[in-house]
């Protein structure tokens, strides 16, 4: 990403800002991102709060090179403290790094209805690419985190590092249980709880939870070693269910509850790490009076106050402030002198993870008191630390600065009063709330709760289902007494047919027309091959007249009857009796 | 009977009759809770009307005005339950949904109010569960009824009607049934609940290992996707989720009965 464009933005950026301050004064806006390290191709959430202003559209964060940026929607929120009330439109984006590297976003100029108001830049490390997980449901992995650059397991004794553990799921946690590696080769650092944070990535189209478990932890060993894997064991929800347990139903109307739980175990890989012992300070590069602190710091006093009286006190505020543990420093000890003495407080330190990085500060105080009238010059305090991004001693000097001691009265203060100052009194009138709607009287009340037993409805259902079954039942037990009747009918009719040839062709001839005539509904004796075809259905006309012919040529042409000529004849009867009404 | 029996009856009675008497008909403790909260009584009238419900008498205007007695009682929270658990049996009462307007402005939370199931169909919103299953019985029975008419008229050897007419009731019942079944179970699955705690931190596990997820305040409605004993997992409209602890929420479970004051 080109350096100089990007300086000349925040340059205009920030004029815009001085110009446009007065119009918006009480309006401010933040830039958050969920997570301060991403792989290239995840897509996490980029938040800009916009506080007491009103946004004129939806602000655009322009997207930096090598990322890109989707606007996804918006929430809000209102808090009252102190009667204050304070008005938060939150507008989410979609930020999808695609190189890797530090990627930084913003400052962002939001446009409000009056004036308009810039939110801070943010930084996020990219990754190349996950190391692992991609595309798997779950999966864990752990490193060390040293440097503003990422990831480095080269460390100086002294120094302080972040162990982070990370473990990612697709499905809703139930509950995890995080066992910790042993540290050998480091101690917890003591000012900074482990810190767990939660976030929401988007990887390959799918949300995916990420937790991380970030351990502050001060190098002690030296030479090489690893740090064994952790593990977490979880177990999950699976909202989603299996596709082969749910119903169509829960499908349709979304209802995707289950209580189905699953557990796993979910182990990082060990991180290997190498310790150097620090360099021999060198005293000609003034680096004599080690304090013991490593790592990068930035230092600053401010004297409580420029004139003083004798024998009276006055502090001198130091804070540093670096990556570096600062768990026991002390300022070295003022020089002795007649002018003054000095007294030290116990020193206020605090640490904590921000944005994944270790941060301390520490607050000393040395209370001078001046025994002299006159002058006073406090001598500056050098302090020494390594600084393992240099790789060498950094001494810095902190200025004492100059006390004018002078004897003198604290005078009385003036009561000012503002009461009557001829102001108009008169205010719009406020609406004093508003109210529910009454309650419903005068009702009936009776039990709503839907029962599977319910009386009017069964017998709604009931009445002409068993109506309809007893019609049902009727009708196939007359269908079943005709056709068992017919085959009774058959089977007397084949064992009356005579034995003598013609007499029994005459007989069968009679027995066809007779059906046909009932299921054509027409006289047997107007019956014929014609009719028949042209009468019956596709699937039994044809077939029914040429049996028919067959049997009249039998009858008339004489010649040798087929051997099954009465099955066919009989089987016959039978369907047409079976069409006949 | 001998006079010891007489006067061992006259006791029972004297001892029992104001009982009974004061328990009242459902009714009749309904009227008495009206009464109370028109006088005034707030804590009288919500007692009246918890009574009632608890006693299974699951009625819209019972659950309405214990919302409204709630929210006298400076609890928004269950004020909005109660009338989540009326809209559910008088989903078209104006009444119902200005008071539950009314209340979610004064939750903390601005949050989309989780519905029961997805409104595929035009009559899923304005009917209630008894209503459409009622309904869905009467196009039942019309279509068996038609049916009737027909197996009738084939029996008598008359065709010419279509089954059409059958097939389409029979769909519009099995449709409107289905869609009571999916509001039933819904319903019984708790899969809609309102936050009562006044604050109450979402957690990523049950477990101690979890980290604190969001805030949640007093009256935020929130869909139920899982329970584990002692906890629900909750989801927000923008997806992320988290455990709650089950004793500070209250579900639309008609089962549950009347959250403890």
């Amino acid at each position: 990403m080109p350096r100089v464009p990007r300086v000349l933005g925040r340059l205009v950026l920030l004029a815009l800002t001085w110009l446009v301050a007065p119009a918006a004064l009480a309006a401010r806006a933040v830039l958050t991102v969920d997570t301060d390290r991403v792989a290239v191709g995840q897509t996490v959430t980029l938040r800009l709060e916009v506080a007491d202003g009103q946004a004129a559209g939806v602000p655009e964060v322009p997207a930096p090179e090598g990322a890109r940026i989707r606007y996804v929607g918006q929430s809000q929120s209102a808090v009252i403290v102190n009667f204050q009330a304070t008005r938060t439109v939150t507008y989410q984006y979609a930020l999808t790094p695609l190189e890797p590297g530090i990627l930084d976003i913003g400052p962002v100029a939001v446009p409000l209805r009056s004036g308009t108001v810039v939110a801070p830049a943010v930084s996020l490390e990219v990754a190349p690419s996950e190391p692992s997980g991609r595309g798997r449901k779950e999966g864990a992995r752990a490193e060390l985190v040293s440097t503003p650059e990422g990831s480095q397991a080269d460390l100086w004794a002294g120094q302080v590092v972040v162990y982070r553990f990370v473990f990612h799921h697709r499905d809703p946690l139930v509950d995890a249980r995080w066992s910790p590696p042993a540290f050998e080769g480091f101690t917890p650092e003591p000012s900074t709880e482990q810190v767990k944070r939660e976030y929401r990535i988007e990887e390959a189209g799918q949300a995916v939870a990420v937790h991380e478990i970030l351990v502050p932890l001060v190098a002690t060993g030296e030479g090489r070693g690893t740090i064994p894997p952790a593990t977490v064991e979880a177990s999950f929800t699976d909202t989603s269910g299996d596709p082969r347990r749910r119903r169509p139903l829960d499908e349709f109307f979304d209802l995707g509850f289950t209580r189905t739980t699953r557990q796993a175990v979910l182990a990082s890989d060990a991180v290997s790490w190498r310790i150097r012992a620090l360099p021999e300070p060198d005293p000609e590069e003034g680096a004599s009076g080690f304090s013991g602190l490593v790592g990068h710091f930035e230092v600053r006093s401010q004297l409580g106050a420029a004139r003083v009286r004798a024998g009276e006190s006055v502090t001198l505020t130091v804070e540093i402030a670096g990556d570096g543990t600062l768990s026991g420093f002390r300022l070295p000890p003022s020089p002795d002198s007649g002018a003054f003495r000095a007294y030290d407080d116990a020193p206020e330190v605090t640490g904590a993870l921000e944005q994944g990085r270790f941060r301390s500060v520490a607050r000393l105080r040395r209370a001078i008191v001046p025994l002299e009238e006159g002058l006073l010059q406090i001598p500056p305090i050098p302090i020494t630390w390594f600084d393992p991004q240099e790789g060498r001693y950094v001494t810095a000097s902190i200025p004492g600065g100059t006390l004018e001691v002078l004897p003198g009265e604290v005078g009385d203060p003036d009561v000012v009063s503002f009461a009557g100052d001829g102001r108009p009194a008169q205010h719009e009138v406020e609406a004093l709330g508003e109210d529910i709607l009454p309650i419903h009287t005068g009702v009936r009340i009776a039990s709503r709760r839907l029962e599977p037993s319910d009386p009017v409805s069964l017998l709604l259902v009931g009445l002409p289902g068993l109506a309809l079954l007893v019609q049902l039942a009727g009708s196939l037990k007359g269908r079943l007494g005709a056709r068992s009747r017919r085959h009774r009918a058959i089977r007397a009719l084949a064992k009356r047919l005579p034995s003598d040839r013609d007499a029994r062709l005459a007989a069968l001839d009679q027995a066809l027309r007779e059906a046909a005539g009932l299921a054509l509904e027409l006289p047997p004796a107007s019956v014929d091959a014609a009719r028949l075809e042209e009468a019956l259905p596709p699937d039994l006309g044809p077939v029914a007249a040429d049996l028919y012919r067959r049997l009249s040529g039998f009858r008339y042409g004489g010649g040798e009857t087929d051997p099954d000529l009465d099955g066919q004849v009989l089987r016959m009867v039978d369907r047409l009796l079976g069409r006949a009404r | 009977m001998n006079r010891r029996a007489h006067r061992f009856l006259g006791v029972l009675l004297v001892v029992l009759v104001p009982v009974l008497g004061a328990a009242g008909t459902p009714q009749e403790r309904f009227d008495e809770g009206t009464a109370a909260y028109q006088a005034g009584d707030a804590v009288g009238a919500e007692q009246a009307f918890r009574e009632v419900i608890a006693g299974g008498t699951e009625d819209g205007h019972a659950w309405y005005n214990l919302g409204n007695a709630w929210y006298r009682l400076g609890r928004p929270g269950l004020a909005i339950h109660a009338w989540r658990r009326a809209e559910v049996y008088l989903p078209r009462d104006p009444d119902v949904r200005a008071n539950l307007d009314r209340a979610r402005l004064e939750v903390k939370d601005r949050l989309e109010a989780p519905i029961l199931v997805p409104a595929h169909f035009f009559w899923q919103r304005p009917l209630a569960p008894g209503e459409s299953a009622r309904l869905a019985a009467v196009l039942a029975a019309l279509a068996l009824v038609l049916a009737n008419l027909l197996v009738a008229r084939r029996r008598a050897g008359q065709r010419g009607w279509s089954w059409a007419g059958v097939g389409a009731l029979g769909l519009a019942a099995a449709l409107l049934g289905l869609s009571t079944v999916a509001l039933q179970r819904s319903l019984a699955q708790g899969a809609v609940a309102v936050v009562l705690a006044p604050e109450v931190t979402a957690r990523s596990t049950v477990g101690g290992e979890g980290v604190d997820l969001f805030v949640l305040h007093e009256g935020a409605e929130v869909a139920v996707r899982a329970r584990e004993p002692g906890h629900v997992l909750v989801t927000l409209p923008d997806g992320r989720w988290g455990w709650l602890p089950r004793a500070a929420v209250a579900t639309l479970d008609p089962a549950e009965g009347p959250p403890g004051a």
